[in-house]
């Protein structure tokens, strides 16, 4: 019993010891584990949270946003798409030499180019920025340490250099700088931060953040611009200047009733999709940041306040004085001998000095009433950036020939878009329009967003008067300096011009370099076209009857049978002495 | 119903052994079911819980998936439309009419102007 007593206590003594073991032995273990604990959630926390972050977290691309441009018909003239763009880690490249002959085939450049930038000692270069998709393809294939593809926007203009002053272009961060791309950058947008997504173990995306709201920035432009009528207008200012050598030249082609810009065209151009191959004079757009002196085609502005303040009628007949005047020791002359005009003859035959008498009748201050009145001297508000507003001095300033100068479009100047803006008042019965490109904004779900409506900026004369200057302006390219601007079975309006540049190195005006135009409407009466037509400094030619008027007959014909306007004679008959409609079977 | 000598009203004494133990035994019963019943609704809970979680990941990668054939379909079509664009150019139709096909513009007199209510004899297809 006793025996049985001392195994007992044993026993015990040897279960406590092995439970204290067991205990110190969980115990160590337990403070282990805090250790470990406070070393993973407390020393190292902000380098296991990056880790984690790093491994959890990854940018999604997303695709390119910004909008595009449109034509009014829907026609797409600038569409933004998926690139890819090549960088590398100089350091991490293993061998230079290896992976600038396998890049260069891909990215069709020279293995030098590409050795010289991956030998830099920057820890970053940009291979190549913005290449097409089946390249990135290729690259991805080789698997090259060091250099890396990431996903860019590119804007492509698929019409080439087609509206390319309007349109604008997009610098290499997907900003517009020019053009429409620049003044509407806001609303056409860029692309947004791509967003975060959380991913597995395996590197899958299973959630993302949301995407930050962009249904006001990354709209769609929708311009009032007609391709087709904006080619013709390309293809006609391409060969009038190239026909007559000259510098540059610009073709505008507006609405009159609504003041919508169909066609807006300059030579030299540009590509927008190589915009940094060309110079930059050749992207500025002429039709609205260059002004000139308009020479006789600003006479109608003359005209119009003349028979607004009932000062003159078109039978009223002036004295030319036998082709020359003498305005304080400066002599003006007509390019014809003129005796007794009337007041429409003096502008069918764009006489100088019936002019000069006509604007004196009307008077400095009624004249400079009316040409404020007709927009110039201000900005039209075109939706274009860099618009110049023209210089027109006050009446105060003007000097003794001034008023004489200013009615045959001397010591003045315009823009085209306002020379036209003003025909546009003139067409349309009196009243002055804003001009505008862009018809509307079209969100991104296809929701318009906002629609431009025709606005009367203000009404410059009564129709009565803007009848009666069509009438003489009908004159013009019927009989008068104007007659090349023609076309067969169609009125046209309109007035011709050839003004005389100033020679900056004499401050006279220059006897060589002249601004030739044309601004006129068609058809005279109910006109659905205005067109101004500018050639600078032609070398073969000169008269803007002999250069322009040819460029505005053919782009407004063409226009008109586009838009499917009738002749105002009917079908023209056919040879063979049928008529058309005989031809095609009409009843 | 008797009096005890206390006076104490007792009752009689039921001569049963097996009452006690079957009485034992029916809340056993009942405590085991409460327990079963408890732990089943518990884990069925944890179940759908977890159930849920799995089927929002799978829903995420099903999301995600359907985005990146979403983004591929329309970088495909925006790369058809500018295709398309190209291809429309009216610069490379009117080359095309005129070196390949050969075309010309129409003289005047050979343009015809339709009118709507005027409709051509001409059988159509």
């Amino acid at each position: 019993m006793r025996r049985e007593s001392a195994g007992s206590a044993i026993d015990s003594k040897a279960m406590r010891v092995r439970t204290l073991l067991l205990f110190f032995f969980l115990a160590s273990f337990l403070v282990l584990l805090l250790v470990r604990l406070f070393d993973l959630q407390i020393w190292q926390h902000k380098l296991l949270t990056a880790d984690a972050i790093r491994q959890q977290q990854r940018q999604i691309p997303l695709l390119p946003r910004r909008g595009s441009i449109c034509d009014r018909n829907g026609k797409e003239l600038a569409i933004s798409l998926r690139s890819y763009s090549f960088f590398a880690h100089p350091s991490l490249v293993h061998d230079i030499a290896r992976t600038s002959a396998k890049l260069s085939p891909i990215l069709d450049l020279s293995y030098d180019s590409i050795h010289r930038k991956l030998k830099s000692r920057k820890p970053f270069v940009w291979i190549q920025r913005k290449v097409d998709l089946e390249k990135a393809g290729d690259f991805l294939d080789l698997k090259l340490p060091g250099v890396f593809v990431v996903g860019e926007a590119k804007r492509y203009y698929p019409k080439q250099e087609l509206a390319s002053h309007v349109l604008g272009f997009v610098g290499l961060d997907d900003k517009g700088l020019e053009g429409l791309e620049f003044s509407y950058d806001s609303y056409l947008g860029g692309s947004p931060d791509p967003p975060l997504g959380y991913c597995d173990a395996l590197g899958r995306v299973a959630f993302r953040e949301a995407e930050a709201d962009t249904s006001f920035e990354n709209c769609d432009l929708i311009l009032t611009i007609d391709e087709v009528i904006q080619y013709f207008a390309e293809r006609a200012l391409e060969k009038g200047v190239a026909k007559s050598q000259a510098k540059a030249g610009t073709i505008t082609v507006m609405d009159p009733q609504t003041g919508q810009i169909l066609a807006m065209a300059d030579r030299p151009t540009f590509n927008p999709n190589h915009y940094r191959d060309h110079p930059i004079s050749f992207r500025r757009n002429r039709a609205i940041t260059d002004s000139y002196e308009p020479g006789s085609t600003f006479k109608v502005i003359m005209a119009a306040g003349a028979l607004e303040e009932g000062l003159l009628r078109p039978e009223d007949r002036i004295y030319c004085d036998m082709g020359g005047i003498s305005l304080s020791g400066f002599f003006i002359k007509d390019y014809k001998k003129y005796g007794w005009l009337t007041f429409s003859q003096v502008l069918e035959n764009s006489s100088n000095v019936g002019a000069i008498k006509a604007g004196t009748r009307l008077g400095k201050d009624r004249y400079y009433h009316y040409i404020r009145s007709f927009g110039f001297g201000a900005k039209t508000g075109i939706e274009l950036p860099g618009e110049a507003q023209g210089i027109l001095r006050e009446p105060k300033n003007w000097s003794a020939i001034s008023l004489g100068a200013i009615s045959i479009g001397q010591e003045v100047s315009v823009t085209p878009v306002q020379l036209l803006t003003a025909f546009c008042a003139i067409a349309n019965g009196g009243n002055l329009m804003r001009p505008y490109l862009i018809k509307g904004i079209r969100g991104p779900y296809g929701e318009i967003l906002r629609e431009t409506s025709p606005r009367v900026v203000s009404r410059v004369i009564s129709p009565a008067t803007a009848s009666t200057l069509t009438n003489i302006l009908e004159k013009v390219v019927e009989k008068g300096t104007g007659k090349n601007a023609a076309i067969p079975g169609y009125k046209v309006a309109g007035k011709t011009g050839t003004s005389q540049k100033l020679e900056r190195s004499t401050g006279g005006y220059s006897h060589h370099k002249v601004v030739a135009s044309f601004a006129g409407f068609v058809p005279a009466h109910a006109p659905r076209l205005a067109v101004l037509v500018t050639i600078d400094e032609p070398k073969v030619g000169s008269w803007g009857g002999a250069l322009a008027a040819p460029v505005f007959a053919e782009v407004a014909e063409e226009a008109l049978h586009y838009l499917e306007m009738r002749p105002s004679d009917g079908n023209a008959p056919v040879t063979g002495g049928k008529k058309a409609n005989e031809i095609a079977g009409l009843n | 119903m008797s009096r005890s000598p206390s006076g104490l009203e007792v009752f009689p004494r039921v001569q049963t052994v097996s009452a006690p133990v079957s009485r034992g035994k029916a809340r056993w019963v009942r405590e085991l079911w409460a327990i079963l019943l408890s732990t089943a609704i518990i884990l069925a809970g944890s179940l759908l819980y977890v159930w849920q979680h799995i089927q929002v990941i799978r829903m995420g990668y099903r999301v995600e998936r359907l985005n990146a054939e979403s983004s591929a379909l329309i970088q495909e079509e925006k790369q058809l439309t500018l295709k398309l664009a190209q291809l429309k150019s009216l610069g490379r139709i009117e080359e095309i009419a005129r070196g390949r096909l050969r075309m010309v513009n129409p003289e005047p007199s050979q343009i015809i102007f339709l009118s709507p209510e005027r409709k051509p004899k001409v059988q159509t297809f």
